[in-house]
């Protein structure tokens, strides 16, 4: 199968599995981007894209069902360019940094998009349900079952299309973009995958803001220390 | 009514599919009891007038609304037996369960579990080369978090619809006792992570990645209380770019 075709499908099933409850969580970047990595064979990339993906994000929260940010189909976006641009410019290790930033850049613009595109959604949708509940008052049950079920095509179709239309012409687009940009940033930005964890951190901390968490919070940290410290 | 129960429960786990601004998870609610509205109404007349009642405003967290099912059947079944329940009651049990649970449910996997999991999924996936797979992180994570997860979603139907309208008992003496624990535990943990990360700026950086990461930890701070956490991350993103660029090697 074309591995664009297959990654898209991966895309479509994640974003079901974020937008429609199912919540097995696979869909987390983390999971998707080593998802991703398989489907491409290319594993230990796919998880490193996720796993720095889902680092950035780590003090996410998405309570009282407030739209997030589409980290799903942007960590399969982010995997998937990253993998693909690699093996087109024959694993080059100064290259790779610069692959890896704009990747990453990549996959968190299409979460900011699919945060925009789900809140316009949720909001026009209600139309649907208004249908659904009139066929209930016709005594049309199961008309109303499918007009629910039918919307988890929207989110499979959403998924997907985005990685089908995304990825081809990004891989294009940002080997090409990568070659202009090298001379300037050299093998600097293989570097990323150190400092961007970083962020993930502020986010937790961010989180966890009570009293009795940041006593919390300094006991993990000075407990590591010492630890580390000890073992040399 | 055993296939009314297998019914129920996979539509369970897609409860949010249809989520909207006007009703919420409504039409996803009404969806998981449809099967129920079939096997018991006895004519169209009756089927209509209970499917009606539950046409409406839902929302709750998606975990935790397998107990406000459960307990929804155990009235309509009470009700469909004789008993004098009516209309107002379920509808009142529904509500004040939805505002309970959704704390609750927000609260433990959102803020405690997920982050926790995620947490620990990502010092196995730094350290990996230490444990031998690569792939040790997103299983930790996925195992733990779907041990409460799908407990949560089958064993809080079964309660509800075993323990009814007393199912508030169970919620505030049994439900997620170890919450206490796990959220020092899940705090404990971020601050571990957060000095495995120092350590490694510092050791593969030297005293620039450490300030760079004290200096992302300010600005996730004073950015997020203005935007949300999409653009903060994006700033500091491209801000750690630029100043690899101008302090690691490049230009």
């Amino acid at each position: 199968m074309n591995p664009v075709f297959a990654v898209a499908i991966v895309g479509g099933v994640l974003a079901v599995d974020y937008r429609s409850s199912l919540r097995l969580m696979i869909s987390q970047p983390i999971c998707g981007g080593l998802i991703t990595g398989i489907v491409l064979h290319a594993p230990a990339e796919g998880l490193l894209v996720g796993a720095l993906m889902q680092m950035m994000f780590l003090g996410l929260v998405n309570i009282r069902g407030r739209t997030t940010p589409d980290l799903p189909v942007g960590g399969v976006v982010a995997a998937a360019l990253y993998i693909l641009i690699s093996a087109e410019s024959g694993g080059d290790h100064l290259l790779r940094g610069n692959v890896l930033f704009w990747s990453i850049l990549t996959g968190v613009l299409v979460a900011g998009l699919g945060q925009y595109v789900y809140t316009v959604w949720e909001r026009s949708s209600s139309g649907l349900t208004r249908a659904a509940f009139g066929y209930v008052r016709e005594g049309k049950l199961r008309r109303a079952s499918m007009i629910h079920l039918s919307i988890l095509l929207v989110h499979f179709i959403y998924g997907a299309l985005l990685i089908i239309l995304l990825v081809p012409i990004g891989t294009i687009a940002l080997a090409a973009v990568v070659e202009l940009t090298s001379p300037v940033v050299g093998g600097s930005l293989a570097a990323l995958t150190v400092i961007l964890p970083f962020i993930g951190v502020g986010s937790l901390m961010r989180l966890y803001r009570s009293r009795s968490q940041v006593f919390w919070f300094t006991a993990g940290f000075l407990v590591t220390i010492m630890i580390v410290l000890v073992r040399g | 009514m055993f296939k009314t129960h297998l019914n129920m429960m996979w539509r369970l786990f897609f409860i949010r599919n249809s989520r909207n601004d006007r009703t919420i998870d409504g039409l996803g609610f009404f969806h998981v009891l449809s099967p129920l509205f079939r096997d018991i109404a006895e004519n169209e007349d009756e089927l209509a007038e209970m499917a009606g009642r539950h046409l409406g405003y839902f929302n709750a967290n998606p975990i935790l609304a397998s107990y406000i099912v459960g307990v929804v059947m155990n009235l309509e079944l009470k009700k469909k037996a004789g008993e004098d329940i009516s209309a107002d009651r379920i509808d009142r049990v529904k509500q004040t369960l939805s505002a309970v649970l959704t704390a609750k449910g927000d609260y433990f996997f959102e803020v405690i579990l997920i982050p926790l999991a995620l947490t620990i999924g990502s010092i196995f996936a730094i350290y990996s080369s230490y444990i031998g797979s690569s792939y040790i992180g997103p299983i930790i994570f996925l195992v733990s978090y779907n041990l409460y997860h799908l407990h949560s979603r089958i064993g809080g139907y079964r309660t509800g619809l075993l323990l009814g309208e007393d199912v508030g008992r169970e919620l505030a003496g049994n439900l997620f006792r170890e919450q206490k624990f796990l959220g020092g535990f899940a705090v404990f943990v971020s601050g571990c992570f957060a000095a495995l990360i120092f350590f490694r700026g510092w050791s593969l950086g030297g005293y620039r990645f450490v300030i760079w990461g004290v200096l992302a930890l300010v600005g996730v701070f004073l950015l997020g209380r203005k935007i949300s956490l999409i653009w903060v991350v994006l700033v500091l993103f491209l801000a750690s770019a630029i100043f690899l660029v101008v302090f690691n090697g490049g230009l």
